[in-house]
């Protein structure tokens, strides 16, 4: 995406502030309510749904469907006359929220209802660039898929959020100090497969996994995990697609591999 | 030298998928949209394969510790669904035969195996 000179987002206010910071990391967060459970964006100071005020912060994966869209064809002012026609949408996130975006990407006007879309960060002449929507395209069947592709690389940060959510889910994980505890692997390794390998049907179920983790995740570290098809094939009218991942250091040492064995949905 | 590993329970509630879900960016229906998994095959919401394969490297990494863990090839298929209200745990035990490898499960509160397969010690 290239710089644009449209108008910036307002200087941010103190509920908007990380989820503006966040888009400078080209992170997407949004609130989800303690008490209730809801998702909710914007940012507020309270949950929109129950009232309490125990609101987290939590990053989405950035995957999303088209709720509806329109196509604007005439600028409502002079800032954006270069830009028509455009197409605005509302993406609700798989975790639950919805925003209002742009569609950007070869083709915006393919947009329908139900398409689903990824969101990247569009840098601007402000601080904060802003989340708009990519179509993911058709959908990945095994009919489409290419062994010894590499379909996607991911790269993300071993920092105290996701040691946070890992505690919460595993207190008894007690990592060595300086570390992430060492099955946070398949959770690196699923993030990236769920990037990668976009749009994805419905309903596929995990059939089995060889792995292996290789070496300590120090805290703080970025990993880049390797998302490739590597082999597909049909037996008992089951479409078995195979998925081989790497997880690498910023060196590029193995750091986790594993083979999945998926059954495809369509 | 330990012949079997310690096991490791999690109780799997519709919370601990929804957090999974989360941490993993695995939002399939089959997890978290109890109307469309009851029309699947699956018959009902299943959990994350891999929340119960977490349960078994932290039994080999609590057992054998982390070196031993760096050197362990895991092998394993998901073999039964894991539902909400669940109990499931991660368990092994040494082959006599070959003293490398070591035949791992997940089991529900059943004693039925969600997980099952080997754990394979291979030189550093």
């Amino acid at each position: 995406m290239t710089a644009r000179t449209l108008p910036v987002p307002l200087k941010p206010t103190a509920e908007t502030l990380p989820f503006w910071q966040a888009c400078a990391n080209g992170r997407l967060v949004y609130q989800r309510c303690d008490a209730c459970g809801r998702a909710q964006f914007p940012p507020r100071s309270r949950c929109a749904s129950c009232h309490a005020d125990r609101l987290g912060w939590r990053e989405s994966a950035r995957i999303g469907t088209v709720h509806t869209h329109t196509t604007v064809l005439r600028a409502p002012t002079a800032a954006f006359s270069r830009d028509v026609p455009y197409v605005i949408a509302l993406v609700d996130l798989d975790e639950g929220f919805r925003m209002m975006m742009n569609v950007r990407g070869a083709d915006p006007e393919a947009a329908r209802i139900g398409s689903r879309v990824r969101v990247d960060f569009e840098p601007n002449d402000g601080p904060y660039p802003l989340p708009q929507a990519v179509l993911l395209g058709d959908l990945l069947t095994f009919e489409t898929f290419e062994p010894g592709r590499v379909y996607g690389r991911h790269t993300e940060t071993l920092g105290e959020a996701l040691l946070e959510r890992w505690r919460a889910l595993y207190p008894w994980d007690r990592p060595a100090p300086g570390t992430v505890p060492p099955a946070v692997a398949t959770v690196l390794t699923m993030r990236a497969y769920m990037l990668a390998l976009q749009p994805r049907p419905p309903g596929n179920v995990h059939a089995g996994t060889t792995m292996r983790i290789l070496a300590p995740l120090v805290l703080g570290s970025r990993v880049t995990t390797e998302v490739r098809c590597v082999g597909k094939e049909l037996r008992r009218d089951r479409r078995f697609v195979d998925i081989a991942s790497r997880c690498l250091d910023e060196h590029g040492a193995e750091l986790a591999v594993a083979t999945m064995r998926l059954i495809w949905a369509a | 030298m330990t012949d079997t590993l310690r096991p490791i329970a999690l109780h799997v509630q519709r919370e601990t998928i929804l957090a999974y879900a989360e941490i993993t960016g695995d939002y399939n229906p089959i997890h978290v949209d109890p109307e469309f998994a009851a029309a699947t095959p699956m018959g009902g919401v299943i959990a994350h394969g891999t929340m119960s394969l977490n349960l078994l490297w932290q039994s080999i990494a609590a057992t054998l510790g982390e070196d031993a863990l760096h050197r362990t090839n895991l092998d394993i298929r998901f073999v039964r669904p894991v539902r909400i209200g669940d109990t499931v745990e991660a368990g092994g035990v040494r082959l006599p035969e070959r003293v490398d490898t070591w035949e791992v499960w997940v089991r529900n509160a059943a004693g039925e195996p969600v997980i099952s397969g080997t754990a394979t010690l291979v030189a550093p």
